[in-house]
């Protein structure tokens, strides 16, 4: 082969590269193959760094004893054999951390037996990291693992939750921007609002988050002086075993030409058959001469 | 398809895959903008908002529990007479009063339990004001009954009875408005989680002055009592004794906002009644006197302009005898204060001006008398007092260092039965004027200067250019004249493009379908052609038919070539026939023109 074809090769091998970098991305919210400022893929490469599993199917989860289980941003009602599982899971001593602002795991919560529940909402207070009420500092309160070496925290639009021990709650200087003016209306009251509480249940605990926002790329960005770095490490670290949802969850969110990828990364066949026809591929074009 | 085929077809199809990539982006090249992508319908983008970390709970919580815990620190210090303590304390607290009313106010926060809480903590500081200066006048009243008590002279004590029982009804009524404010103090710091068991010790410690005050003013009526006793006796031995008088005072109605008019009256029974001078005492203080009529009746109307909001009281003298004491109450209204600044020729001060009105039920009023304190960059400089008609001007000096400052007018409200208010900030430049005329000088200076330096380059050069050119003509001219109607041979019409028998014969075409004009300009450009030819000029397009002709200004051919630029210009612009009697006179001045150009005609 002449020099203007392994010149030609190399470019063409670029190319598809920046094709198949382009295609793996999608600008889905929460979703980890999301770059850009709203997704997780900062989050995901954290969760592979502790050696963390993503869980594709309830079915493949293990109620391993000292194994946390990350539902973050669900984005549908659970099933009942899905609810089943997860009840089993937790009454055996796993722990549930589930992030969610709109509510939607608040059937889940019931059925196994939790008295806590997401309360869709918008708190705004008086203490803000950035210029916008929205983003709220939260303090720690109690002891638990899950927040050893953590002070405040910065959350994103948090709603709130009832039920449960608080953990983290906002400041007394707090209200639910019900009619989003980012300021306090004559029906609006200042209260402390919990925004992460914890419950026991048989043997396992359940941990409620009403903000998934921490963990997108916009907020692991070294800012400000919160301690949401320490809070999102000690999620990850708290138990030996850490597996992310991936069944029900919008940090598994894609779309496109990554979409069919991702199922086809997750089909045996399928990843059999095309790596057969790239190798096949690749066999003919030598053998034409055609690189 | 051999491999050169194939691979080019590879890079195509590359191509087509990156363009149609960036196809959607086409509209927008700007691919990506923080501030456009600032937020979503979950979240906002950190990276595109500023960073402030702003933990206002922090300085907001301790501000309140102060207040709350003050309070009562206050209130013991005016029941063990520490007045000057009670006083720094005050100080203190409308300090903090202040700095916690900016921040409810910055915080836009006027309309939830903190703005509640601005407000009762303003009339708790009001209560615990005027209870301290009650407290102060009570004081002085004790030491003038120990004065007094010895005198012979009953009217002495009976005013000091008379002072004590009015600072008593208004030391109550503040007790009452104490109490009511506080218990929506509480609730509302209970609701914040603030501890109020201070506060709640402040209102006991309140009512405890209140008995105290109570006690007083029961034993000196006592005193009071026995000293009536004791004159009547003495009286009754006398044959020429004061008959037994009683004065009443009712006011209507009892309670007013700034402008209203009360009317205060009553009457006196026993003995001659008409005639007599009774005064009516307000807050203590003589407000005016009257004489009764036939009937021993007597009204003095009052007008509610200088006296401040909340309870008052009063009651009226007729010699040595005393009328009821009544109390009246004043509604505090709103106002507003607005302000116009012009800064002054020499730039260091602002001339400010603006009125004062308050808002009442009868309308817009003008506050008149009124301390208007004026603001620069928000420190307190100046006071200005209103005219009658509520309007008030003045000057205040600005730092000379500074270019611009905010300017702001505001109203306490204080010794009015009127609300605070604060005008709009007013943004004023301060340059002086003297600066501003030497600035425009200076620069005028420096403008003519280098445009009169570059005017002068541009003529000198122009100069230079138009002696090089006179001194190539005069040498051109010379040789003009010694060849007299020669053209140079250097520019011979060697490069001639054209062949005069078709540009008469196109002539005539264009002539006989009747494009005059069109005829004539084709004859034209063979002569234009001619001059650039012979001049060595190159004309640019816009350049007239007699600009192109003074290019051989002064040759012999000159006058051959205007004569036909005359009649050129007799088709073209006015419109006339080249042929004229038969005979075609432009032809013929472009024949006679080119002839004298040089050129062979057929």
């Amino acid at each position: 082969m002449n020099y203007g074809r392994w010149i030609a090769v190399i470019l063409i091998v670029i190319s598809l590269m920046i094709i198949s970098a382009h295609f793996s991305q999608t600008s889905l919210e929460y979703s980890r193959y999301n770059t850009q400022w709203n997704g997780t893929s900062v989050f995901a490469d954290m969760v592979e760094d502790v050696g963390g599993k993503f869980l594709y199917d309830y079915k493949d989860l293990n109620s391993e004893a000292n194994t946390t289980l990350l539902i973050i941003a669900p984005d549908k009602e659970f099933s009942e054999e899905e609810t089943g599982i997860l009840r089993e899971f937790v009454h055996g001593g796993g722990h549930l951390f589930i992030a969610d602002e709109n509510g939607v795991s608040n059937g889940l919560l019931h059925t196994i037996g939790s008295t806590m529940s997401v309360v869709p909402g918008n708190v705004t207070s008086v203490d803000m990291e950035y210029n916008e009420p929205s983003l709220v500092i939260c303090y720690t309160k109690g002891n638990a693992t899950v927040i050893n070496g953590v002070e405040t925290i910065v959350l994103n639009c948090p709603s709130y939750v009832s039920g449960g021990e608080a953990l983290i709650t906002s400041s007394i200087l707090s209200w639910d921007d019900e009619n989003g003016n980012n300021r306090i209306d004559k029906s609006e009251s200042l209260s402390e609002y919990p925004v992460f509480v914890h419950e026991s249940i048989g043997e396992g605990i359940i941990f409620l988050l009403s903000d998934p926002s921490i963990f997108i790329n916009g907020m692991n960005v070294e800012r400000g002086k919160r301690d949401n770095k320490q809070f999102i490490q000690n999620i990850l670290t708290q138990d030996k075993h850490l597996i992310v949802d991936q069944s029900g969850s919008q940090t598994a969110g894609s779309d496109g030409i990554l979409s069919l990828m991702n199922r086809m990364k997750q089909n045996t066949i399928l990843k059999i058959a095309v790596i057969t026809a790239a190798v096949f591929s690749l066999l003919y074009a030598v053998n034409r001469k055609i690189i | 398809m051999d491999n050169k085929t194939k691979f080019f077809l590879a890079i195509a199809i590359l191509s087509v895959v990156f363009l149609l990539m960036l196809t959607p982006h086409a509209k927008s090249p700007e691919l990506y903008t923080i501030k456009a992508h600032a937020e979503t319908q979950y979240h906002f983008n950190p990276q595109a908002l500023k960073l402030i970390s702003q933990e206002k709970t922090e300085t907001m919580l301790p501000l309140m529990q102060d207040f709350l815990d003050s309070s009562g620190t206050i209130v013991l210090d005016i029941k063990f007479k520490n007045f000057e303590d009670a006083e720094d304390d005050l100080k203190a607290y409308a300090r903090y009063m202040k700095q916690f009313d900016n921040l409810v106010l910055n915080l836009d926060m006027s309309e939830s339990e903190l703005g509640d809480f601005k407000e009762q903590n303003t009339n708790n500081y009001e209560s615990l004001r005027q209870l301290l200066e009650d407290n102060i006048d009570l004081e002085e009243l004790n030491k003038l009954e120990i004065k007094y008590q010895d005198k012979d002279d009953p009217s002495l004590y009976y005013s000091i009875v008379y002072e004590g029982e009015a600072l008593r009804n208004k030391i109550k009524g503040e007790y009452s408005k104490y109490a009511s404010n506080s218990e929506k103090m509480q609730s509302t710091a209970e609701k914040i989680e603030l501890n109020t068991t201070r506060h709640k010790e402040s209102v006991k410690t309140f009512e405890e002055i209140v008995s105290e005050v109570d006690d007083g003013q029961d034993k000196r009526v006592d005193e009071l009592e026995k000293k009536k006793q004791t004159t009547n006796t003495e009286s009754e031995s006398e044959p020429d004794a004061q008959p037994d008088y009683k004065l009443s005072l009712a006011v209507s109605p009892d309670t007013g906002t700034y402008a209203d008019s009360l009317l205060f009256s009553g009457n006196l029974s026993g003995g001659y009644p008409q005639g007599k001078e009774v005064t009516l005492f307000i807050d203590s203080r003589e407000y005016s006197s009257t004489e009764t009529n036939e009937n021993g009746t007597y009204q003095l109307p009052y007008k509610i302009r200088k006296i401040s909001g909340g309870l008052h009281l009063a009651y009226s003298v007729m010699e040595q005898t005393y009328s009821n004491i009544i109390l009246f109450s004043l509604n505090k209204s709103e106002t507003n204060i607005n302000l116009t600044c012009r800064v002054t020729p020499n730039g260091e001060a602002v001339a400010c001006s603006g009125s004062l009105v308050a808002e009442t039920i009868h309308g817009i009023i003008p506050v008149g008398r009124a301390p208007v304190t004026i603001s620069v960059d928000g420190n307190e400089t100046t006071e200005f007092t209103t005219d009658s008609d509520g309007t008030y001007f003045g000057s205040v000096t600005v730092p000379a260092d500074s270019r611009e400052v905010v300017i702001q007018a505001s109203f306490s409200g204080k010794g009015f039965p009127l609300k605070s208010s604060k005008s709009d900030s007013v943004s004023v430049e301060t340059g002086s004027l003297v600066t501003l005329i030497l600035t425009l000088i200076v620069g005028g200076a420096c403008i003519l200067f280098f445009g009169g330096a570059g005017l002068y380059y541009i003529r000198r050069s122009r100069r230079g250019r138009d002696e090089t050119e006179s001194t190539d003509r005069e040498s051109t001219d010379t040789h003009d004249l010694a060849s007299a109607t020669e053209i140079p041979e250097t520019k011979a019409p060697a490069e001639r493009k054209y062949k005069p028998e078709n540009v008469r014969e196109q002539y005539s075409v264009l002539l006989n379908t009747g494009e005059q004009k069109r005829a004539a300009k084709h004859l034209a450009t063979t002569i234009f052609e001619e001059l650039e030819i012979i001049s060595g000029v190159r004309f640019t397009h816009s350049a007239t038919a007699r600009e192109r002709a003074s290019a051989i200004a002064g040759s012999a051919p000159h006058k051959r070539v205007e004569a036909f630029i005359y009649r050129f210009e007799e088709v073209i612009y006015g419109g006339r026939n080249p042929v004229y009697e038969g005979r075609d006179t432009l032809l013929s001045a472009w024949e006679e023109a080119l002839s004298a150009l040089g050129s062979v005609v057929q």
